[in-house]
């Protein structure tokens, strides 16, 4: 790959680095991947070693973030959480994103009541409280990791769908596409090949907001006590467990929900910065 | 040389235009009963303002759009009756060149790949042959082998025109329609693109279909003229014929808009009154009677001049031809 030439290189990085809460936003996300990459290696304890006699220690220099009502390090369960949050947040947004694009591409593309079927079926979706839906269908399944990450995927794509299809109708009114016809091109190369591409910047923009959504979804979840369930160390059920004893042990709750905001900050802040950087005049 | 290889018959194109939301589609006649035909090797050069249909006509060339009435046919076959095989045969054979350079090259595909999409599409895109045809296509149009590695938006105006004529040119065509191909571009830069077309038509044995409104690019590379208004033919004849003695006075009109250097005072400057009427409501008799200097109201705005053979191979619609032009 010749790297120097690409707009990658050309225009994005020169706009994205002069922005520096994006560039605090990707530091923060790299460190996060970092850290739950690493976790057992950073991390001082087991994550789920219960030591009775060491039961609601404050902070110190041996339990930096102090112990919860079991004993446990909260330090080590909260950079274990990190892996938990990051997995969620990339998988959900991951189907979203998937489901989003397909729909978006074949409504924008094909048009006439192709469109209307899947874009009033958008509409339709948008009409569920999306919160209580995931309530109510977590409440027939079993709470679970995967249950969590499909169905937070499963009504979060519309956003998706929508942003792609508009993409979509301004992209195939341009002449490099009756271009592409001209010469041949099948409607699945075009949409790959031409369509697609130049599609994806608004989607990635779409994509990083999401993941901070998904983990704000799903730490929701595992404090209500019907996502991620213990003794699997997320930083919503490590709140919950915070939340009993928060008149006396104030940094149960604390670091989990600091790591929560400044994930859910950091991706947010990468998401702008990367929408920023991909300036509509510049792009396509 | 002297073999049909597109023609229309009688085609047609509208677009239904909404007004108002409070009124039903109005049809916008684009294209409205087109006949004309090219030779192998000939070149035909399309005149016309914005508005009068030119770009339309290319298109249902291409079979991009498809005509509401008549047929446009490609070595006696009618476009709308091409599927499969044939259909692809006839897209390598007949390629495009387009007006805006910017919005023609897919900007997320390097230069090569854009080069080679048509080869690849027609199952010509692997092996050494394919190497060497890439950069010998580039070499051809002026572009260098390391440019193919480059992204569309490291090339200015003129540069890109010249890779979407390689891309043109990559699958040998017996064809190339090309809709202001340079319109896009500086003055200096004009001159080498048609240049390089002169070539390139002499060196393949092209046929050209050239849509422009500037006549003087019209006038360096066509056979044949044809002049457009308001999606109407209104003159067609060989190009020293059209020139030299036009038969409408609309062509006249655009003759005399062409500036001459050597013009030393001779020949008068017709403008035109007005702007190109609105093809949604064209006016009744000749679409340019409204403009025209030399309209009879009593005439012109109540019959349609049909397009009729004035002088050998050479059409006009207009009712005073004879008259005005002898």
């Amino acid at each position: 790959m010749d790297f120097r030439t690409s707009f990658f290189y050309t225009v994005f990085w020169k706009r994205f680095r002069r922005n520096r809460f994006a560039l605090a936003g990707a530091a923060v996300v790299a460190l996060l991947f970092i850290v739950s990459l690493c976790a057992p290696l950073i991390a001082p304890y087991d994550p789920a070693a219960i030591d009775a006699y060491r039961v609601l220690l404050p902070p110190s220099a041996s339990h930096w973030m102090g112990t919860d009502e079991l004993g446990r390090d909260v330090f080590t369960r909260v950079i274990y959480g990190t892996r938990i949050s990051l997995y969620v947040g990339f998988v959900a947004v991951g189907i979203a994103v998937a489901i989003g694009t397909l729909v978006g591409l074949i409504s924008g593309f094909y048009g006439g009541w192709i469109e209307s079927v899947l874009m009033r079926f958008v509409d339709i979706m948008l009409c569920f409280p999306t919160f209580f839906l995931i309530l109510a269908v977590i409440a027939l399944l079993e709470p679970s990791i995967w249950n969590i990450m499909l169905i937070i995927g499963i009504t979060g794509w519309m956003g998706v769908a929508r942003l792609v299809r508009a993409e979509v109708l301004s992209i195939k009114e341009r002449d490099y596409i009756m271009a592409a016809r001209s010469i041949g091109a099948s409607d699945i190369r075009i949409l790959l090949l031409h369509i697609l591409p130049n599609a994806a910047a608004p989607v990635l923009v779409a994509a990083t907001l999401g993941v901070g959504g998904a983990i704000l979804t799903e730490s929701a979840l595992s404090f209500l006590g019907i996502g991620v369930q213990p003794p699997m160390p997320s930083w919503g059920n490590i709140l919950t467990s915070g939340k009993d004893y928060l008149e006396f042990a104030w940094w149960l709750s604390l670091f989990p929900g600091l790591a929560i905001l400044v994930t859910v900050l950091a991706y947010n802040l990468l998401g702008e910065g990367i929408r920023d950087a991909l300036d509509p005049r510049i792009h396509g | 040389m002297n073999h049909t290889l597109l023609e229309t018959r009688d085609i047609s194109k509208s677009f239904p235009v909404r007004t108002s939301p409070f009124r039903g589609a109005v049809p916008l006649r684009a294209v409205n009963c087109v006949t004309l035909s090219l030779a192998e090797g000939e070149t035909l050069g399309l005149a016309g303002e914005s508005g009068s249909g030119k770009s339309t006509l290319g298109k249902l060339l291409l079979r991009l759009l498809k005509p509401d009435g008549g047929a446009a046919l490609y070595r006696g076959r009618s476009l709308g009756d091409l599927h499969g095989a044939d259909l692809l045969g006839f897209r390598k054979d007949v390629q495009m060149i387009f007006q805006d350079p910017y919005s023609s090259l897919n900007p997320r595909m390097r230069v090569g790949d854009i080069i080679g999409e048509p080869l690849k599409i027609h199952g010509l895109g692997t092996g050494d042959g394919y190497r060497e045809r890439m950069v010998s296509l580039a070499g051809r149009v002026g572009l260098t082998e390391e440019h193919l590695r480059r992204y569309p938006h490291e090339f200015s105006g003129g540069q890109r025109q010249r890779i979407g004529i390689a891309r043109a040119l990559a699958v040998s065509p017996r064809l190339i329609i090309a809709d202001e191909p340079v319109s896009a571009l500086d003055l200096s830069i004009q001159a080498q693109i048609i240049n390089l077309l002169q070539e390139l038509k002499e060196e393949y044995l092209l046929s050209f279909i050239l849509i422009a409104h500037d006549l003087t690019v019209l006038r360096h590379m066509s056979d044949r003229i044809a002049v457009m208004y308001l999606g109407t033919i209104v003159e067609m004849g060989n190009a020293e014929d059209v020139f030299s003695g036009c038969l409408h006075p609309y062509t006249e009109a655009l003759l005399s808009a062409v500036p001459h250097l050597e013009r030393g005072g001779r020949g008068k400057r017709i403008v035109l009154k007005g702007d190109i009427p609105s093809p949604l409501a064209p006016p009744p008799g000749c679409p340019f009677h409204p403009r025209c200097p030399h309209a009879v109201p009593e005439i012109c705005a109540v019959r349609v001049p049909p397009l009729e053979e004035k002088k050998p191979a050479h059409l006009a619609a207009c009712h005073f031809s004879d008259r005005l032009f002898h």
